[in-house]
């Protein structure tokens, strides 16, 4: 398959998702739940997003898509205004004030709808180019994000939102608690024990995708590098690999 | 710097998201929201209990206290009924004088009718004077009156409802002056009278 082919399977694959998930009666069932709207919406919303930005971030170099990338990037020195924006619009979307309005009132919905989205999207452009130390800054805060916010959704007393049954508040509060140690073991495998070991036999066994899986480790994508590599490239040679990137998007 | 303008405007969109980071419940939003600024209510109807109809406009009282009911229910609203029945002693000498008057709205249009809500101030040993209940006239009308209160119903999968109970105090402007908590019979009550002394001056 040529690039360009990949490049929009990868977004029409994002797309339809978003609009699978705007669907009416998706979005009806989704939202019915706050387990559901939070833990399963959201992060398939933000999916989508991080999804198309990959896929934007490999377009050729050149192409108006890559112009339009490099422009963009200017504004998104090592990765902090993407990340931050991002983290803004993620934690505001699991307050209890917003996901009621979400719920209940469907132009509020439809602002969730762009801008979680984007926020994928910024977390897809923003990654590769984020120091190494920030990365892990970010996977703590991530961490400690769902801890909060289980922990207080777990314990609260009262329904914190109008919208959704005590009991499926807790019940969510008790799954951000999961995703939290679930986030944390996932985030510190790698650089404790190598590539999961599934996805390791993978690489070797697909040896036509070396070209990608190369220059997918030049963009610093998460979880495609071996970790002795990891060891011997600490934070200034993230930042190189990330000058390549920026090299190559401005060709 | 792009950074910086990120962070200020995330900063700022989290101010405008929960009222200067005062209410992250949309309950505690639209208690802030009532003591801000008094909201209109519109001139919504209901059928009364003990006959007849009137707009909230036309109910008698200076002061209506207005809480939203169901009569099946058997947690909160039950204990909304034994607050409404002190409240009607506590208040009886303003309510007497007809400047006060406890309202009670079943949102359970189907189910309640006049009898069950006439039961249902009975259960809670009170008598008519100064607290009529009703029910809007139509589905749509039950909607009308829960969103012009800002209160949100869900069925709670065993066959009654969940919402946010709570005591509204609405002035002689018929607008929403402030929402007080179900437990808190002090604060409704001083709530009432503050508008009341406020009309004496």
């Amino acid at each position: 398959m040529t690039r360009e082919a990949d490049l929009l399977r990868d977004t029409v694959w994002a797309v339809s998702v978003w609009i699978v998930l705007g669907a009416p009666a998706v979005r009806a069932l989704l939202e019915a739940s706050m387990m559901l709207h939070m833990l399963v919406q959201l992060p398939l919303l933000a999916g989508a997003g991080y999804y198309a930005g990959a896929a934007w971030r490999r377009s050729r170099p050149g192409s108006a898509a890559a112009r339009l990338l490099s422009a963009v990037q200017s504004f998104n020195a090592g990765g902090a205004t993407g990340i931050l924006a991002a983290s803004f619009v993620m934690v505001l979307w699991m307050l209890p004030r917003c996901l009621d309005l979400a719920r209940l009132d469907p132009a509020v919905d439809a602002i969730k709808f762009v801008s979680v989205p984007l926020a994928g999207l910024a977390v897809a452009l923003s990654w590769p180019r984020l120091p190494a130390v920030l990365r892990g800054v970010v996977h703590l805060e991530v961490i400690a994000t769902l801890l909060r916010f289980g922990w207080g959704y777990l314990a609260a007393e009262e329904r914190l939102c109008l919208a959704y049954l005590a009991g499926d508040q807790q019940r969510t509060g008790e799954w951000l608690l999961w995703l939290a140690a679930a986030y944390a073991i996932a985030a510190a495998w790698r650089p404790m024990f190598g590539p999961w070991p599934p996805l390791r036999r993978a690489r070797a066994g697909a040896p036509a995708d070396s070209a990608q899986s190369a220059k997918a480790h030049n963009d610093g994508a998460p979880g495609r590098a071996h970790p002795a590599q990891v060891i011997e490239m600490p934070g200034p040679n993230t930042r190189e690999a990330d000058g390549m990137t920026i090299a190559r998007e401005r060709v | 710097m792009a950074a910086a303008l990120a962070c200020a405007a995330g900063l700022v969109a989290a101010h405008a998201a929960t009222d200067g980071f005062r209410a992250y419940t949309l309950e505690s939003a639209r208690r802030l929201q009532a003591l801000r600024a008094a909201a209109s209510l519109p001139d919504l109807a209901l059928e009364l209990a003990d006959g007849g109809r009137a707009r909230l406009s036309a109910l008698p009282g200076r002061v209506l206290l207005v809480d939203f009911i169901y009569t099946r229910c058997e947690t909160y609203c039950t204990a909304l009924g034994s607050v409404y029945a002190q409240l009607q002693q506590r208040l009886g000498e303003a309510i007497a004088a007809g400047e006060v008057q406890l309202v009670s709205v079943t949102f359970d249009r189907e189910r309640d009718g006049a009898a069950e809500l006439r039961a249902y101030r009975a259960r809670h040993g009170a008598q008519r004077p100064g607290w009529a209940l009703g029910r809007p006239e139509s589905p749509a009308d039950v909607q009308r009156w829960l969103n012009a209160f800002g209160v949100v119903v869900i069925p709670d999968k065993l066959g009654g409802y969940a919402h946010n109970a709570a005591i509204h105090v609405v002035g002689p402007d018929r607008k929403l002056a402030a929402i007080v908590d179900v437990a808190d019979l002090d604060g409704a009550e001083a709530a009432a009278r503050a508008i009341l002394a406020r009309g004496k001056r």
